[in-house]
């Protein structure tokens, strides 16, 4: 770390980790509702619970973006962040707004429109909190160095504000409502999102493998080539079924079939990169994550969302626990990984120490992603039985979820092997303990 | 070849700027796949393939591919004039090549707006879905492969120049493909 | 750079090859026609990659790539073609 701006980070990791938690307990709450029903009914019904895990993801992920740019905008950009001041305000506006909607979806205050349920003030704050965000480090690298890295995370992060407006608009019929509906998480998700992975993945491998610049630029060009290219149109694969007309199951068919390239070049990338570099970096499970980023990615939003995204088998498989798979190991991997990655770097740098639990913290990896994994298949298996009995013989939903319990009580455990797995990263992320402390003038290794 | 172009790996070897190697790539996926689709659905419904294809002016399809051809060559001697450092011949085999692809699109303009007052739309079945995707994304990138070439004439590098073309001849051989696949084999 | 008559030969025999297929594909509808259309359309995309773009001189890779890319369009459009008349 060479910016004390860069510090401000830590508030978001913070608040990132603790929605982290939350999210996953209200996880382990609704699997734990789908098996036995009767859980909470009175005090915390389904719906709220699972309002809490989604909304909560997203949030945390975002809060985790912004602190990721908070850090590694100062050092590509080399200067000081524009206001170190705006970036805490922003962050209790950002963490009191979330805590608000939570606190108000418990009393079942929302909107009712799905992943979009934040009542509307709250919407409002969010589109506050993205200004003063933009502001700060839309400055930050207008005096300083640009980078291809700053200009394609600004890029993605200015996106993800642009697409965020569609949230306020809600027309009454109801097919435009989705066709706009889609425009903010999942033009998010399969768009400019991929383009703030790939800028922090970029940045990871130039700190970790010591690879030049130049190289790690031209592979970051062609994933965000890659992932526009084929994620704007790809969107059309939410067209299928809600009203549009039938060429959206071609466009959206092809389109959506490509999504799987710039996940595949991440996965050359990284893999590339480390090999090419052979440094050894002393924050081993930094590197870990970043490659399991890719992996993760590749394989959950890749072959995991191209196995139902063909139209002729989503019309069998449209909304079954198939869908569920697909979402969990996506957002784990491209996601919730690329933000372990960069909090693995970043902490030891601004708390000025060298890396520390990096033991724990790969524990953590292997228990998280074996859990996350082994709930993807689960949820995968019930999502075929499911398509089978209910889109092909016809049985009715209720029946079928008789059907799936077994895999719903296995979605549980693996729920509980993700939940430990997740106190061992966050432990080994906030509790860095005293044995390894180094003075403030330490050399910060391969930096 | 200036700094842009280095060190691209195996992209460096292609003339032009490499991104656009990359989105060149891209577009061969997508219209494979297209091309794919459109022979697998012909299996599935050849009644309706057959009665509908009739419906195509193969002589139409034939004259735009000439015209597409020729703006090729004038696009390949655009860049044989820039290679040879006379810009003033590179801009005229340019908007040679740009007239030509304007003809092409007022030749597919005709073509659409004859298909639809014969009451064939996107929306009519499968076929006529699949035509208008095709020819119209096909189209779209005659239009951005204008809109490049406009900002080449006014900024003619070479590095520029052979960007352009080598999208220009993409867009040539995906339609010498799509037009036996579409308008000949029945 | 290919010379001016490179690329004109390249565009003649296109200009041919086009006339060629359009007869062939009207004068009937027989599987020599189809061959005929369909080789003409590939044959016309390698003279635009060896020509036009003047790949001849790139390194054997990309010749793999493209040629594959072309292998694999004709044979599914004419293996679907072969399907369809088995089928009917």
């Amino acid at each position: 770390m060479k910016y004390d701006s860069q510090k401000v980070a830590l508030y978001y990791f913070a608040g990132a980790l603790v929605l982290f938690v939350a999210q996953i307990l209200f996880g382990l709450v609704i699997g734990t509702i789908v098996v036995l029903p009767n859980t909470l009914s009175e005090l915390l019904p389904f719906n709220i619970a699972r309002m809490i895990h989604t909304n909560a993801l997203i949030v945390w992920l975002l809060m985790g973006f912004f602190g990721a740019s908070y850090y590694l905008i100062p050092e590509e950009a080399e200067t000081e962040l524009y206001s170190t001041r705006l970036a805490i305000v922003q962050f209790w506006l950002f963490l009191i707004g979330a805590a608000a909607a939570v606190v108000g979806y418990l009393f079942h205050i929302h909107e009712g429109r799905e992943f979009l349920e934040q009542p509307l003030w709250i919407k409002l704050a969010i589109v506050v909190v993205a200004l003063m965000f933009l502001f700060n480090i839309t400055m930050t690298v207008l005096k300083g160095r640009k980078t291809a890295i700053t200009n394609i995370l600004l890029l993605g992060l200015w996106g993800i504000a642009v697409f965020f407006l569609f949230s306020l608009y809600n027309p009454a019929n109801l097919i435009m409502d989705k066709i706009f509906w889609w425009w903010v998480v999942h033009l998010w998700v399969e768009g400019v999102w991929e383009l703030v992975m790939a800028s922090i993945l970029a940045f990871l491998m130039i700190k970790l493998t010591g690879v030049d610049r130049e190289v790690v630029e031209k592979w970051l060009y062609v994933i965000i080539g890659l992932a526009l290219f084929s994620g704007i149109l790809g969107t059309g694969h939410h067209y299928y079924w809600i009203g549009t007309p039938g060429y959206w199951q071609w466009i959206g068919s092809v389109f959506s079939t490509l999504e799987v390239a710039p996940f595949f070049a991440m996965v050359v990338f990284t893999f590339m990169m480390v090999w090419k570099g052979g440094r050894a970096h002393p924050n081993k499970a930094a590197l870990l994550w970043s490659l399991g980023c890719s992996v993760f990615a590749f394989f959950g939003a890749g072959v995991w969302g191209f196995l139902h995204t063909l139209a002729p088998v989503n019309y069998i498989t449209h909304g079954t626990q198939i869908t569920a798979a697909h979402g969990h190991l996506a957002f784990y991997g491209a996601y919730v990984m690329i933000n372990i990655a960069i909090m693995t770097y970043a902490m030891p740098n601004i708390l000025k120490r060298e890396p520390y639990n990096q033991l724990l913290n790969m524990w953590g990896f292997w228990i998280t992603s074996s859990g996350v994994t082994f709930m993807t298949f689960a949820l995968t298996f019930a999502g075929v039985v499911q398509s089978h009995l209910q889109r092909v013989l016809g049985m009715g939903f209720m029946e079928v979820q008789e059907q799936l319990s077994l895999f719903y009580w296995m979605r549980l455990g693996a729920g509980l092997a993700t939940f430990i797995g997740v106190v061992l990263i966050v432990w080994s992320l906030v509790v860095p303990g005293k044995a390894k402390q180094v003075g403030r003038v330490a050399a910060q290794p391969a930096e | 070849m200036s700094d842009d172009t280095e060190n691209w790996g195996a992209l460096s070897e292609l003339p032009g700027n490499p991104l656009m190697w990359v989105l060149i790539l891209s577009e061969l996926m997508v219209f494979g796949a297209f091309f794919a689709a459109f022979s697998v659905s012909r299996v599935l419904h050849p009644a309706m393939f057959l009665a509908d294809q009739v419906r195509l002016d193969r002589l139409v399809g034939g004259v735009n591919t000439m015209l597409l051809l020729t703006s090729g060559l004038a696009a390949a001697l655009a860049v044989n004039a820039r290679g040879m450092g006379d810009i003033r011949r590179c801009r005229l085999w340019l908007g040679g090549a740009a007239l030509l692809g304007l003809g092409f699109l007022g030749v597919k303009l005709a073509e659409y707006s004859d298909k639809a007052a014969q009451g064939f739309g996107i929306e009519t079945d499968t076929f006529w879905t699949l035509f208008y995707l095709m020819t119209g994304f096909h189209a779209a990138h005659v239009v951005l492969g204008l809109v490049i070439m406009a900002i080449v004439v006014w900024k003619p590098s070479l590095e520029n120049v052979e960007t352009c073309v080598s999208f220009w001849h993409m867009v040539d051989l995906i339609w010498v493909l799509l037009y036996p696949i579409v308008y000949l084999i029945r | 750079m290919p010379s001016a008559f490179t690329l004109l030969r390249a565009w003649g025999l296109m200009m041919a090859l086009t006339g060629l297929s359009l007869w062939a594909a009207i004068s009937d509808q027989s599987i020599a026609s189809t061959l005929a259309a369909m080789g003409a359309g590939v044959l016309k995309a390698v003279l635009i990659l060896w020509a036009y773009l003047n790949l001849r001189r790139s390194p054997s890779g990309w010749k793999a790539v493209f040629g594959v890319f072309l292998i694999a369009i004709a044979l599914i459009v004419l293996g679907a073609f072969w399907v369809g008349k088995i089928v009917k």
